[in-house]
């Protein structure tokens, strides 16, 4: 009874778009999806660090260079934002990267691709930012307080990101035959993966329909993919490149454009971490986060020594 | 539950001009106040949008129950990307110089900062905590941005080249940066010490070139001394905490210092381009700086060394 009377209260609450704050009450799975949604968001920031700083050594000019760095810089900020977002929910940064480093969390597939050419950072910038920049809008307005904070501050740093990678893209497209050939091709490699970013069909997915109702999520996968297609078609016709889909078309009734069933075999295949990709990050993470433990160790053992010090004196 | 230990959980909040309310901004890891500071400095002013700033830990935070929650800061001053400031090249009198050695000068500068901040580059996602990632990136930015600013004045005085072709078309050998940045990452005790020995060096050095007689030098310096005391103050940080920490972390900065020290000779050796640049008063004799810079990195260790003792 004394629950269901604060389940009541809670949801009149998220009717009125009342922030939930991290000492209000909230139903236990409202709180274990959001631990599973932010800390696999803050995951997919640092992860996805890793594929464009493969390219940060050898970007092709000092302008670019600086603006790669800034901009994985920047990645690694969100990141550090949504961890913090997500440690008020009560556990721990430490858990979320065991967990990770178990498999236990996910992060986005998208970033199991390779970078294979520097146009890939343009069609990384401008598709999976350009396609996760539509997500991070629409969670602006989501419930929980310090996510949707955390996202005010993430939409207004990822303005540049995008247009970074289109900057990167138009140079390309308008460059030499080799040059157009390279956007092309990662165009290509680029459109499918950032269409399943958005995640299953509405129909197939577990947990939509009640992150709808606790605004958890404010739109659904499908309208959110539909929006970023429907501006990324326009974006791409400009660059005078085709996208790798024959079914794509204008539907003069909807106002959309339509496209082909997706691959969910591909993706639930990289999402489970079955490709090569997937090995590569984590390795790259759990090595990193080895190597360092002895820092940690050493800053902790150091600030230790202080506060004694500051105590006997 | 992991055994792994990411530092408390410090609050921060940044006044963004003289007069106004400090305002909470978001939150960071770091195990104590110098870095929790430091650590707030480039992760939340990225974007120029500090004056001020507080840091207080998260558990000492006293809140309300069931609050509706403050209103988040908001960078106001929000930048679409923050241009690193080009300093604009003034026409100097640069007649009674042999012009190949104020070139050979800026290689040597713009190249040694340019390489450095490569290394860093290579580091990208492989800090020991996150916030130490952002924190490593702001300094590789400061110094591809000075890089930049030596090179563009090289490229100005050589004619027909730019710094982006110094940079990406010169053959390796006619590179002119130190052999001390050239040295591969091991460990971040190795990339900490390389850069605590820069950062002196680049201090001195900086602090010499405030009195240039050259414009543009004098410009660029003036820029640099302010990213470069703020570089020192953060690996001066550091190693206090390697140095003072565990055992093992002492043992790897000691090995990293001696393993380092025999590329420190060349920074003050003089060679026909240091006296021709002294000559002109348009920067110090490389020898001149070590003095300088013994000073500050051997009283450093001394008073270190008392400490730890």
């Amino acid at each position: 009874m004394e629950n269901e009377r604060k389940l009541e209260e809670f949801q009149q609450k998220i009717d009125a778009n009342i922030k939930i704050e991290p000492k209000d009450w909230m139903p236990e799975k409202y709180r274990q999806t959001l631990i599973r949604q932010i800390s696999q968001h803050a995951h997919s920031e640092i992860i996805g660090m890793q594929p464009e700083g493969n390219w940060l050594t050898r970007a092709p000019s000092l302008r670019a260079k600086k603006i790669l760095m800034a901009k994985i810089q920047d990645e690694a900020g969100h990141g550090l934002y949504l961890y913090c977002a997500a440690e008020t929910l009560g556990v721990k940064r430490e858990q979320f990267l065991q967990w990770l480093h178990e498999g236990k969390a996910k992060y986005s597939s998208v970033f199991n691709y390779p970078t294979l050419t520097w146009a890939d950072m343009g069609a990384v910038g401008w598709l999976v930012d350009g396609a996760a920049i539509v997500n991070q809008v629409s969670l602006q307005g989501t419930s929980y307080g310090p996510y949707s904070r955390a996202m005010v501050k993430i939409c207004m740093e990822e303005s540049f990101h995008q247009r970074q990678g289109f900057e990167i893209m138009v140079q390309l497209a308008k460059g030499t035959e080799e040059q157009k050939q390279m956007a092309q091709d990662a165009l290509n490699r680029w459109w499918w993966p950032s269409i399943m970013m958005f995640g299953p069909h509405d129909s197939e997915s577990a947990h939509s329909n009640q992150s709808l109702k606790w605004k958890i999520k404010r739109e659904s996968n499908d309208e959110l993919r539909q929006r970023y297609i429907d501006k990324t078609i326009e974006q791409g016709h400009h660059l005078g490149l085709t996208f790798p889909d024959p079914n794509l078309k204008f539907n003069e009734e909807t106002k959309n454009y339509d496209y082909s069933p997706i691959d969910w075999d591909e993706f639930w295949n990289v999402v489970k971490g079955n490709g090569p990709g997937n090995k590569l990050r984590i390795n790259h993470h759990i090595k990193a986060h080895e190597d360092g433990k002895w820092v940690r160790e050493a800053a902790k053992a150091y600030s230790n020594k202080i506060n004694l010090s500051k105590k006997t004196a | 539950m992991s055994s792994d230990d990411q530092g408390i959980l410090w609050e921060v909040f940044i006044q963004v001009k003289a007069g106004r309310p400090y305002k909470h901004v978001g939150s960071l890891h770091a195990y104590d106040k110098e870095m929790a500071m430091k650590s707030a400095r480039d992760l939340y002013t990225r974007r120029n949008e500090g004056n001020g700033i507080w840091i207080v830990k998260a558990e000492d935070i006293v809140s309300s129950e069931a609050s509706d929650g403050e209103s988040f800061f908001d960078p106001s001053n929000d930048k679409v990307y923050r241009h690193p400031t080009f300093y604009k090249i003034p026409d100097g009198d640069k007649a009674y110089l042999m012009k190949n050695e104020l070139i050979d000068y800026c290689l040597r500068l713009g190249d040694s900062s340019l390489i450095l901040s490569h290394r860093i580059a290579e580091y990208c996602s492989k800090a020991p905590i996150l916030e130490e990632d952002l924190a490593i990136t702001n300094v590789g930015l400061d110094l591809l941005g000075q890089a930049e600013n030596f090179l563009n004045y090289a490229a100005k005085l050589k004619g027909d080249t730019t710094a982006d072709l110094l940079t990406f078309k010169r053959r390796e050998g006619d590179f002119r940066c130190l052999h001390l940045v050239q040295t591969p990452n091991t460990d971040f005790a190795f990339i900490l010490a390389r850069q605590f020995l820069m950062d002196c060096y680049h201090q001195v050095l900086f602090n010499k070139l405030l009195n240039s007689k050259d414009e543009t030098i004098l410009g660029i310096s003036k820029k640099a001394i302010k990213e470069v005391n703020y570089h020192l103050d953060r690996s001066n940080d550091w190693i206090k905490r390697l140095g003072l920490g565990t055992k093992e972390s002492n043992k790897r900065i000691q090995n990293a210092i001696n393993d380092l020290w025999m590329y420190t000779d060349e920074l003050f050796t003089d060679n026909s381009t240091d006296i021709a640049i002294d000559k002109n008063n348009f920067g110090p004799l490389s020898s001149s700086l070590k003095n300088d810079w013994s000073d500050i990195v051997v009283n450093y260790f001394k008073d270190f060394r008392n400490r730890s003792s």
